[in-house]
Parts: C-alpha cells; sequence; structure tokens
C-alpha cells in the first residue's frame, strides 16, 4: 500500500536523511561533556532533606487561608492584559 | 483496623487540618510543650517542604506571581491536594488543574497553562534516558518504503499547547530571562519539551509541526502524518535526527 502520498514522503525522508548527514550531529559532541549525573536532583527534590525552616517550626502559622488577600506582585504585570487585580 | 494504621490517619488528618487536631490529642504527650504547639511544628514543616518543593517545580510561575503570593498560594494548594506519593519528584501534577479554579489568579488567564509547561520540564527532567537515531542509523536501514517509517519520539518528549504565548512568557521569566512586554493577543503556543540528553529543551514549533511529531507520537508513519501539504517535512525531519527528537526504534 505504497500511496501516493507515501511515496512524496518517502522521498521528502530520502532527503531529510541526506540533510540531516551534512548538518553533522549537534548533540554527539556535547554528549560526553553533558554526561547526567544520576541520582542528583534539583535543589529541594530530595525526599530526605529536612527543611532549612524548620527552626522556625515552633513559630505559629498564619491559619487565615480562608482569607485569601494577597494579589500577584511579580512580573506578571509586564503581561499586557494580565491584570494584577483581583476579580 | 490496625491501631498503628488508625494512628496514623488520625495524625496526618490533623496535619492537614488543624479542625481536625482534635482526633489526634490522644496520640501527643503535653509535658512542657502544648500539645497543639508540638503539632503545629510538625505542619510547619510538612508545609514549608511542601511549599520549597513546589517552588522548585514551579520557577517561572513564582516569579511571575512573587515570592509572598506564592508561597500563600501554595498553602491553599497543599490543603486541596496533599502529595499522594511518597516522592516529592511525583508532587504538584495538579497546580494547572488548582489554579484554574483559584480565584485570586482569574486574571491570569495563562498562568494554569505556565504551570503545565513547567509541570513537563520536570517530567522531561525525570524521564528515561534513550539512544537518539541518527540518519547514519536511518542511512543503513536502505531506501525503500521511508514513508512507511514509525519514528519514535523520546520518552522524555512531552506536548503543551496554549492559547497564549506561554513558551515566550517562559521564556523571558526563567532563571536567565529578562521579563519583558508580552502581549497576550500573540497568539497561541506549540510546545514540545524535551530531554535528548542532560538539559531539557522547550522547542517553540509551528502549528505544522507540532501536529506532525504529535502524530508520530501517537504511532502514525511519516506518510500518515503528513496531512499539510505546506508543512516543510525534510527540513522539520532533517532537524529532528540531528537534535535528538527521536529515540533509535529497536522495532
Amino acid at each position: 500500500m505504497t500511496s501516493k502520498n507515501s511515496k512524496r514522503a518517502g522521498i521528502l525522508v530520502a532527503s531529510a536523511i541526506a540533510m540531516a548527514a551534512t548538518m553533522g550531529v549537534a548533540g554527539s559532541a556535547n554528549a560526553a561533556e553533558m554526561e547526567k549525573c544520576y541520582g542528583v536532583t534539583k535543589a529541594g527534590k530530595n525526599d530526605c532533606q529536612v527543611s532549612g525552616g524548620s527552626c522556625a517550626g515552633t513559630a505559629k502559622m498564619d491559619r487565615s487561608g480562608k482569607h485569601f488577600v494577597a494579589v500577584p506582585k511579580g512580573t506578571c504585570d509586564k503581561l499586557a492584559g494580565g491584570t494584577t487585580t483581583a476579580m | 483496623m490496625s491501631m498503628l494504621l488508625e494512628s496514623q490517619r488520625a495524625f496526618l488528618g490533623a496535619i492537614f487540618s488543624p479542625a481536625a487536631a482534635d482526633a489526634a490529642a490522644a496520640l501527643i504527650r503535653h509535658d512542657g510543650i502544648a500539645q497543639a504547639d508540638r503539632l503545629q511544628i510538625y505542619r510547619n514543616n510538612t508545609f514549608i517542604l511542601l511549599t520549597e518543593a513546589l517552588a522548585d517545580t514551579f520557577p517561572v510561575v513564582k516569579r511571575l506571581v512573587g515570592g509572598e503570593f506564592f508561597d500563600a498560594m501554595a498553602k491553599e494548594f497543599i490543603v486541596a491536594y496533599p502529595p499522594m506519593s511518597p516522592s516529592l519528584l511525583e508532587y504538584g501534577g495538579h497546580m494547572a488543574v488548582f489554579m484554574e479554579t483559584f480565584a485570586p489568579v482569574s486574571g491570569l488567564p495563562y498562568l494554569p497553562d505556565v504551570a503545565r509547561l513547567e509541570w513537563a520540564w520536570t517530567k522531561a527532567y525525570h524521564a528515561a534516558d534513550a539512544e537518539p537515531l541518527t540518519a547514519a542509523t536511518l542511512a543503513d536501514r536502505g531506501s525503500s518504503d521511508l514513508g512507511e517509517l514509525r519514528f519514535r519520539l523520546h520518552p522524555s518528549a512531552r506536548f503543551v499547547t496554549s492559547d497564549f504565548p506561554v513558551g515566550r512568557i517562559w521564556e523571558a521569566n526563567s532563571a536567565d530571562g529578562e521579563p519583558e512586554a508580552i502581549s497576550l493577543d500573540d497568539g497561541p503556543s506549540h510546545i514540545l519539551v524535551i530531554r535528548p540528553e542532560a538539559e531539557v529543551q522547550v522547542r517553540l514549533l509551528s502549528p505544522a509541526a507540532f501536529e506532525f511529531f504529535l502524530s508520530l507520537a501517537g504511532g502514525a508513519t511519516v506518510a500518515e502524518a503528513f496531512s499539510d501539504p505546506d508543512f516543510d517535512l525534510q527540513n522539520a525531519l532533517a532537524v529532528a535526527l540531528t537534535d535528538g527528537t527521536f529515540s533509535r526504534n529497536p522495532a
């Protein structure tokens, strides 16, 4: 079932293979130097981590979760159409 | 039910819901430090640790809304979606869904999609490694029926779409990005998140290229995926064969 589309696609794949061969493999050059460090996770993702904030653990947490009044104060105000005011 | 399991459930309930603290009171001694204060130490550490894990997974969201807001939002998220896995790497997958009904961010309609992109980044980061498929390997296969090839995408590949330019928003607000003015009317995003080697890449694709790779990921042949005659198949495939988009197909 080699349809017309399949033939055309096949020709383009062949061209792509030839083209890729001239482009060189971008990944192979840095493959050696970018060896993945197994077992190293992003900071904060270590499951055994004890939080650095644990000394503050006896402090009472603010429990006013039901009265969430904070508004975003980050870089979102750079985005046109992104409002920083609650509804 | 075993006594231990019962005790653990009561304690867990007391951590995530202060209203349920009474059920755990019998488990806690109160010499020197009051029961409620002892419980609060556990509660604080649980929330601080989980908040730090979320901040680590969603750094762009945090930058967009600011640290103070993020921490307050994280607290609400943790109560709504407490961790179900013992691994922190698995925590945060519901952030986008949570945001969709979280009124304080309703003015930032793109934010759930930014969270989806960051979650895709984390999943790609921890996905399996794979040997990339190169042009040389394909050349060895011979030239018959190339249109019937089924390419296998690298196991880290994740697809993200958005009605908003979240790819550019992500770039501008990631760690080494410079926050810039971006109009939300700049159109939709078609993103492939992939980690061919050690570093996660966030690739912004054309709609045609996105559909093509999505079809391949779904198991289509090249010919089946090649539905848009204006799509530059040759160039897209040539690039994919040099940047590790595909893994070496054992079949």
